[in-house]
């Protein structure tokens, strides 16, 4: 068998020469050109990684190992097909880079779009807030303007309440023409037109009530008794009709609301024969006439 | 050593060298890229799903064409050259859906861009 082995050696030689041989011939080495098959490969690369969406993108080093394979090809037919498929993986890195970068400006612009939206709420709720303030400061105006106006008017009515009692004191009485009421022969100094200080009070009343109704006008007319010329008791009657007049002008009664008049000793209340009826009848009656009428 | 015996390996270096060739060569003892094709189709239809057509039409007509070739090198029992077309059909058709995905991404941003503008102007209204 020493024979054989070496027979068995020699066919090993023979059949690595073979293999050798073989392979120089399909190798062919170098491509010459090279540059030229590569040119749109190497620029597709260039300029996907000139591209600021690639950065991080995988898909790059795909492209980059797909440019080093092409390199390396060992014949122009390889190197082409491989440069094809590292361009192609150049241009998708870019596409899938510009995907990536389309998404991350939409995530962005879905935070702009909630930051717009709780801005706007945000401004409805205050401008709601302030509306509200408004009708809440316009309802406290208009609450405390309705309490002021009660208060006035109860003050009002209660002032109106106490005159008519004060009226009332006066023994007013009530006729066709208005409400009329009678100063007694007491407020005045015997035979003369002087009030007394008596009489202040009663004249204040109809002149506090007078200005609370200022669209009521008053009669003022003077009586007396039977004694005495008549002429002389129309002078009297007359002059004190007219004090009256002027205490309440003085009180601050406009003029042209009242009207003083002597009427003497012709419209008695009373019997002259006694001394009773004849005070009763010296006397000066004020007519607080009904709103609106006029004075005659 | 018989020359018998020299003569029987001569003889058996013909067919080791022959076979040699053919592993190395050019070509016909590559099988069919049947694997390869089917990639290719799957990434084509994928492509068109994403609405490839409107957005990369060359690239998903580029592609289209090299799976036919593929196709009609493997019928003529071109396998290496059915291998490059099917791996350029498929990086066509995976460059045809990246950039449909790139376009629909880019709208997608620029519609949610619209709609603040629209929803400012109503709001500051």
């Amino acid at each position: 068998m020493m024979i054989n082995t070496g027979i068995h050696q020699t066919f090993i030689k023979t059949l690595a020469f073979t293999m050798t041989v073989s392979g120089l011939i399909v190798g062919c080495g170098g491509v010459p050109e090279k540059d030229i098959i590569l040119k749109d490969a190497r620029d597709a690369y260039a300029e996907a990684k000139a591209n600021p969406d690639t950065t991080n993108v995988e898909a790059m080093y795909d492209a980059k190992k797909a440019l080093e394979k092409a390199e390396q090809a060992q014949d122009a037919e390889k190197m082409t097909h491989l440069a094809y498929l590292a361009q192609r993986q150049s241009q998708i890195a870019v596409a899938v880079g510009k995907r990536k970068a389309a998404e991350t400006q939409r995530q962005r612009l879905v935070k702009d779009k909630n930051r717009v939206l709780i801005d706007a709420r945000e401004r409805q709720v205050a401008a709601k807030s302030r509306e509200l303030e408004m009708a809440t400061s316009q309802a406290r105006r208009t609450r405390s303007q309705l309490l002021a106006e009660q208060a006035k008017t109860q003050q009002l009515q209660s002032q109106t309440q106490q005159l008519q009692k004060q009226l009332a004191e006066l023994k007013g009485r009530q006729t066709a023409r208005g409400l009329v009421l009678t100063l007694g022969d007491v407020l005045f100094e015997t035979g003369k037109a002087n009030l007394l200080s008596g009489a202040t009070r009663n004249i204040g009343s109809v002149a506090a009530f007078l200005r609370q109704n200022p669209n009521r006008n008053v009669l003022v007319e003077g009586h007396t008794d039977n004694r005495g010329s008549e002429e002389y008791n129309l002078g009297l009657s007359q002059r004190r009709a007219d004090s009256v007049r002027f205490a309440l002008i003085r009180s601050g009664i406009a003029s042209n609301r009242i009207l003083a008049r002597g009427i003497g000793e012709n419209r008695s209340i009373a019997s002259n024969s006694t001394e009773t009826g004849r005070q009763q009848n010296r006397r000066v009656e004020i007519t607080i006439l009904n709103e609106g009428e006029i004075l005659r | 050593m018989t020359t018998k015996t020299i003569a029987i390996y001569s003889w058996m270096s013909v067919p080791v060298l022959a076979g040699t060739l053919l592993m190395t060569g050019c070509g016909n003892a590559v099988k069919p890229p049947t694997d390869k094709v089917a990639n290719a189709e799957m990434a084509i239809s994928r492509a068109q799903d994403g609405n490839a057509k409107a957005y990369a039409p060359i690239e998903i007509r580029q592609a289209e064409d090299n799976l036919q070739k593929a196709k009609a090198a493997i019928q003529a029992e071109e396998n290496e050259q059915a291998k490059y077309f099917a791996e350029k059909a498929l990086l066509d058709a995976t460059l045809a859906e990246s950039k449909a995905e790139s376009e629909t991404a880019r709208q997608a941003a620029t519609e949610m861009r619209e709609s603040i503008e629209t929803l400012r102007q109503e709001t500051n209204r």
